[in-house]
């Protein structure tokens, strides 16, 4: 047992922050809010380039760093301190588990270009049909609600064939794909309705293996959105504490009111056990596999849990001006709901945790 | 990170548990067994496994074992109900308080009961006027040639009725603020003056006391630490008290045997499960962050509020599980009841929270009362 970061964590952690409250202060974020793609390609180079953010868990082979989940969910706890947004969590949470479970040529061909920060990928969750055509195989049908589905240069998607549920990868310029951005009430988090008429794709990973490298890709990813809840959970908290000394109403700090100090103690205890539900996903993903699809729904519906409460309760500390557009509090607020929801809502992963449980 | 367990102590959690099951089928078992628990004769068996004091220095009589060690045996144990209570808390708190703070001759003389399951101990801690505001306290204990005479009164004092020795917290000097003037004393439960009246619990046990004191000698020579400087002494047993498995496991047997009954066909009843599981397992983890030495300092009162905070969660489900059975006097209605102390015992919940949010969260301390 070991609760600690070790020392390269806490380096990557520290170069992660660092570069954040560089090229992504709350200005940048607000900025890009207000962004047609809600995507900087500037600093998403430079997350490639100089971080080696975007291959950081891919296979030295293809040009990545063959680091863990554990290292992974390091950068995801400081973007979601940052609430920073963008098409990193689909590429590196989603496409990437989802294209290295698969391998094959597929993962040979995209890994190399998303760990050269040259490529943006994305997984559509729903099936569409797949049919064989003379030069391959052709898409049909539609995926709602498909993380930066409008930017993605390739897009994973699920199909049924003869054999089951298979994956496939589509480029974001083939012909009969139609992408529409949606309108997200969370604008750090883009979704997109994509809808393939007779698209031609290429086959991910073995034939009928659609289900079994989702359902795993879907369980990393739930780690490491836990880990970024952490961080904004985290985030939030500190700043509205820090608030609460300071703010004086009836001639003393409201952190002084035990009103206030109860609350804020539940909510750090939720903060500190969302933390440990993370940390622990992400370490049985590098260490104990088997313990994984618990530790994933755990994890994400304690942190979803966590986080929207923290968040609520901030807006509420804030009063007034914690209802506004300029303050950050919605920041927080919106990406808490967003993430909650995304990938499954509490009693999702709650249901799934109990059968994984056996119960 | 590393969360798994070493080959030791995966052996040591295997060996534990064969050890609590056979307790359980000799002695039966009993939900919050480190307080309803009381066995001597386990706790000779205990002692001679080496398993008393397993985390305690070795040059103090103790096995030397890290203090998680201490923690996978006392989870396997508490949490299958084996009685553990004759020795628990002075393995807990009075042993590293006399080993940290006491003199050498008192290290001598009372640490070898403890480590042989013989002796039971007390705590001398509230008074019917000083609860959570313990600096209020007021049992004294005067100066008198080459000792103390005490008077006053505790309360709440578990194992009162059964122990060997009350670890008392008392007022050497009335004069200065709350905090200063409050010492530590050693006194035989035999010593003359010393009258005891258990109260009894809303359960119907009869595990905690009224402790009187009236003309009570205490030679100089059991005073702990530093006369009139204890406070910081008690706080640190405070923390050996609020951070372990104790505080987390106590109705886990209770819980397996509702989760065996329980309506796993009921939607709602699953989302209650996954949140009952999801808390055991992350209180566990803070539990064990705690035993390692990595939470931050403080943080025991946060830890204990998180568990026992869970422990109603589990003690309502099992109530409502087992039906219209809770309506009857047994394990189930005691389980029910016993979990309102909890979270008042070594501190309640509100407490803490203020603690936790002053030391932790650095929030301002609440304005002094005019």
């Amino acid at each position: 047992m070991d609760f600690a970061l070790r020392a390269e964590q806490l380096e990557l952690q520290r170069t992660v922050r660092d570069f954040l409250a560089d090229k992504a202060p709350e200005s940048a974020v607000r900025a890009l809010m207000d962004d047609e793609t809600g995507h900087d390609p500037r600093v998403w180079r430079q997350m490639a380039t100089q971080l080696g953010l975007q291959g950081l868990t891919i296979d030295e082979d293809y040009g990545g760093a063959g680091c863990g989940l554990q290292e992974q969910a390091v950068v995801f706890e400081a973007m979601g301190a940052a609430v920073f947004g963008g098409p990193y969590f689909a590429t590196v949470a989603l496409a990437v588990p989802a294209l290295a479970r698969a391998g094959g040529s597929a993962a040979a061909e995209y890994l190399p270009r998303i760990a050269q920060g040259e490529l943006i990928a994305t997984v559509a969750l729903e099936a569409s049909a797949a049919e064989r055509t003379p030069d391959g195989w052709a898409l049909t049908g539609e995926a709602g609600y498909v993380l930066d589905g409008h930017l993605a240069d390739l897009v994973v998607v699920p199909a049924r064939t003869a054999v089951g549920v298979s994956l496939f990868a589509v480029v974001g310029d083939a012909p009969g794909l139609k992408r529409e951005p949606l309108a997200t009430v969370d604008q750090t988090r883009r979704l997109a309705r994509l809808t393939l008429d007779a698209t031609p794709a290429q086959p991910v990973g073995v034939g009928g293996a659609g289900t079994e490298i989702l359902d795993h890709a879907l369980d990393v990813a739930a780690v490491l959105l836990a880990a970024e809840q952490v961080g904004g959970a985290s985030g939030c908290l500190t700043e509205t504490v820090e608030y609460a000394k300071v703010r004086e109403q009836f001639g003393r700090p409201i952190g002084s009111f035990q009103a206030i100090k109860h609350v804020w103690t539940d909510l750090l205890l939720e903060v500190e056990s969302a933390r440990a539900a993370a940390q622990f996903g992400a370490w049985a993903a590098d260490c104990a596999p088997a313990e994984l699809p618990v530790a994933a729904s755990l994890a994400k519906a304690h942190c979803s849990q966590a986080y929207s409460r923290v968040a609520t309760e901030s807006i509420q500390l804030h009063g007034g001006i914690g209802f506004t557009w300029e303050h950050r509090a919605h920041l927080y607020f919106k990406r808490a709901k967003s993430s909650e929801l995304l990938l499954g809502g509490i009693a999702h992963h709650r249901e799934r945790l109990v059968q994984r449980l056996g119960l | 990170m590393d969360f798994s367990w070493t080959a030791e102590q995966e052996a040591l959690r295997a060996e534990a548990k064969a050890v609590a099951a056979a307790a359980v089928a000799r002695y039966g078992w009993v939900a919050d067994s480190w307080i309803n628990g009381y066995c001597p004769p386990f706790a000779r068996e205990l002692a001679q496994r080496g398993w008393i004091g397993i985390s305690w220095p070795t040059e103090f009589g103790g096995a030397g074992r890290p203090a998680i060690d201490r923690m996978i045996i006392a989870e396997e144990l508490i949490g299958a109900g084996a009685p553990v209570g004759s020795y628990w808390v002075a393995e807990r708190q009075m042993g590293p308080s006399i080993y940290t703070y006491g003199t050498a001759e008192q290290q001598l003389r009372y640490l070898p009961g403890i480590l042989a399951g013989e002796a039971t101990w007390c705590i001398g801690m509230s008074e019917p006027g000083a609860g959570s505001d313990l600096a209020a306290l007021r049992t004294r204990a005067v100066r008198d040639g080459d000792g103390f005479v005490v008077n006053g009164q505790k309360i709440w004092t578990s194992f009162g009725a059964v122990a060997d020795f009350v670890y008392l917290i008392c007022r050497t000097n009335a004069d200065g603020p709350p905090h200063a003037g409050i010492s530590e004393l050693i006194v035989p439960m035999n010593s003359p003056g010393i009258e005891v009246r258990p109260i009894k619990d809303m359960a119907g046990g009869a595990h905690f006391c009224e402790v009187f004191f009236t003309d009570v000698r205490v030679p100089a020579s059991n005073l702990v630490g530093v006369e009139g400087a204890a406070f910081k002494q008690t706080m640190r047993q405070l923390e050996h008290e609020r951070g372990g498995i104790d505080r987390l496991v106590s109705n886990h047997a209770l819980y397996r045997r509702a989760l065996d009954r329980a309506d796993l066909g009921d939607a709602l009843v699953r989302q209650e499960v996954a949140e009952i599981e999801t808390r055991y397992r992350l209180g566990r983890l803070l539990v064990y962050r705690e035993a390692c030495g990595q939470a931050p300092k403080g943080f025991s009162a946060a830890t204990k509020l998180f568990c026992t905070e869970h422990e109603r969660r589990v003690a309502d489900f099992v109530a409502r599980t087992f039906g219209s059975q809770t309506l009857l006097a047994g394990d189930v209605a005691r389980g029910m009841c016993y979990a309102n102390s909890y979270s008042i015992m070594g501190g309640t919940s509100n407490i803490l929270r203020n603690i936790v949010a002053e030391r932790i969260l650095g929030l301002p301390r609440e304005p002094a009362a005019r």
